[in-house]
């Protein structure tokens, strides 16, 4: 289904916890009588879990990486603390 | 004893560092690769550490983002003018690559999102614009709300809003459409 760019921008906003209570209310009403949207944000869940898994992922792979980075700019960086 | 210089020190160790893994984060996912990012993370350090004191307390987190954020700007348009996207259009540089899958008939996407992997969404993001890249990196790797990335990227929250729905969209059809 194709949304319109208030529903889509609603549905995003529901997803991210934007939304004020009474907005929120609204919006799961609309979700329990319209099947179709229903489907919608249920992929964009689905989605957003991959996509978040995913990114952390690849940050996290770099974090590692990055653990040497770390200590090397800490022993370099101007905030260093000489005891 | 010099004073001012062991504050500043002190001030930067406790105000930057703690965030150094957020920073590389977000630069590398604005640069692409680590080793751009790394780059960018040093001069942001330098930056951070000259303008110490013009942190005025709050949210240190933020404070780092927003000069990682606004060092990565620089440091690609100058180092890297051809191959990083700076516009924020994302229909104009994605369109290309993603029409293909978004004028398709859209197939049942759960069952295509099963398969999604780290190597697609890493492909796709990387045809992004930065602008729309940072949106996404912001809300789903640092958490943080649509008020916060609007003061970071500097943007009314309506276009946080709208870059945020428009680049999951646009992942979300390219992802999706994008099996062979």
């Amino acid at each position: 289904m194709t949304l319109s760019k208030d529903d889509e921008l609603l549905l995003n906003a529901y997803l991210d916890g934007e939304l004020d209570s009474l907005e929120a209310s609204r919006f799961e009403a609309r979700l329990a009588s319209e099947p179709a949207l229903a489907a919608e944000i249920e992929a964009y869940r689905l989605f957003r879990a991959a996509l978040r898994s995913d990114l952390a992922e690849v940050s996290d792979a770099a974090a590692e990486e990055l653990e040497t980075f770390v200590k090397l700019f800490q022993a370099e960086t101007p905030g260093k603390r000489q005891s | 004893l010099n004073v001012g210089d062991a504050t500043d020190q002190d001030r930067f160790a406790e105000v930057f560092l703690p965030h150094l893994v957020d920073a590389f984060r977000l630069a590398r996912w604005l640069a692409g690769s680590r080793a751009d990012a790394e780059d960018i993370v040093q001069e942001a350090s330098l930056r951070a550490f000259k303008g110490i004191r013009g942190f005025g307390g709050g949210d240190s987190r933020a404070w780092a983002l927003t000069i990682v954020r606004n060092t990565s700007y620089s440091w690609l348009a100058k180092n890297r003018p051809s191959a990083v996207v700076l516009t924020e259009d994302l229909d104009q540089t994605a369109r290309d690559r993603v029409d293909q899958s978004a004028a398709m008939e859209r197939t049942p996407e759960a069952a295509l999102i099963a398969k999604v992997e780290a190597e697609e969404v890493r492909k796709a993001m990387a045809t992004f614009p930065v602008p729309f890249r940072e949106v996404l990196v912001l809300r789903e790797i640092h958490g943080l709300d649509y008020r916060a990335i609007a003061e970071i990227a500097e943007l009314p929250v309506g276009t946080v809003m709208s870059r945020l729905a428009r680049a999951r969209r646009k992942l979300l059809d390219a992802i999706s459409g994008g099996a062979p």
